[in-house]
């Protein structure tokens, strides 16, 4: 049985990051200030879940490989928007307008 | 540095599973465009520690499997001590002691039970238990004086040790619901 647990405050820090646009690791790293550790299982776990792709891309430095740049699908911007704003979500749900 | 960011990243590609393979090459070429040496260094160390976290998770048998087992041991001690208290039960010097191993293992019994049907109830009850048992080992502690027939060594050390049980099986199923609990906590 699988269970839709609240995302943790690191996954909506990158989430909410995510829905401003595509971005690399290391972009998505140093704009949330998380570690490589904690970053990547996030991000394949929102892969995982269909709420983000991950294409390879040529990098802008020459000489340098490609890199992995991180876009929110719509399913993950529905996923988003509904994870960072859980307060307009649970007023909807009990029929209170905001 | 004991370890360079390449000797970390070679780590990295030891544990990490098969089908994260394309995860550990994008981090890998996320890395090449880090000039600075430490911050390459933490950058790998964080591969590392995701791939480690990566390996337990894809091989979702060890948590089926540390359950069974843990669930099957409880179960044999807990049968065996039914056993001794039925034993115990015949005499009369001894009829207090074996209600109170039959409750306890009855108890371990019912944790065994949670331990391969879910993690969550396993977490609240040894939760409960822990936290009872405690309550219980002061009480027995300093201010029970004991009797003929259940002696207060017998109910303190009874009571510290089926709280220190209750205690490892929450730390267990917290352990497990942390490390496999991205997806499920309960088996099926």
């Amino acid at each position: 049985m699988t269970r839709e647990r609240a995302p943790s405050k690191t996954t909506l820090l990158v989430l909410s990051h995510l829905c401003g646009g595509p971005e690399y690791g290391y972009a998505l790293m140093k704009a949330t200030g998380l570690k490589s550790g904690s970053l990547y299982p996030i991000l394949m776990r929102l892969t995982d879940r269909g709420y983000l792709t991950a294409n390879w891309e040529p990098s802008q430095s020459p000489g340098r490989p490609p890199r992995q740049i991180y876009k929110l699908t719509p399913k993950g911007h529905a996923y988003a928007g509904e994870a960072l704003n859980p307060l307009a979500t649970k007023s909807i749900n009990k029929g209170i307008t905001t | 540095m004991i370890f360079s960011s390449s000797n970390w990243l070679q780590w990295a590609a030891l544990f990490m599973p098969e089908n994260r393979k394309e995860w550990l090459k994008a981090m890998t070429s996320e890395m090449e465009q880090i000039v600075e040496p430490q911050e390459r260094q933490s950058f790998a160390f964080g591969c590392f520690r995701a791939a480690l976290l990566e390996w337990p998770r894809s091989r979702r048998g060890l948590s089926q499997l540390s359950r069974m087992t843990g669930a099957t041991f409880l179960t044999m001690i807990s049968l065996a001590g039914i056993f001794q208290s039925y034993v115990m039960l015949g005499r009369a010097e001894t009829a207090a002691y074996s209600k109170i191993i039959f409750g306890m293992c009855c108890v371990y019994i019912c944790a065994a039970v949670f331990m391969i049907t879910s993690l969550k109830n396993l977490r609240a009850f040894t939760l409960a238990g822990f936290s009872l048992g405690a309550l219980v080992w002061t009480y027995c502690q300093f201010w029970v004086a004991g009797t003929e027939a259940l002696p207060k060594r017998f109910l303190t050390a009874v009571s510290f040790e089926a709280t220190g049980m209750m205690f490892s099986l929450f730390i267990a199923s917290v352990f497990l619901g942390w490390l496999y609990d991205s997806e499920r906590s309960e088996i099926g």
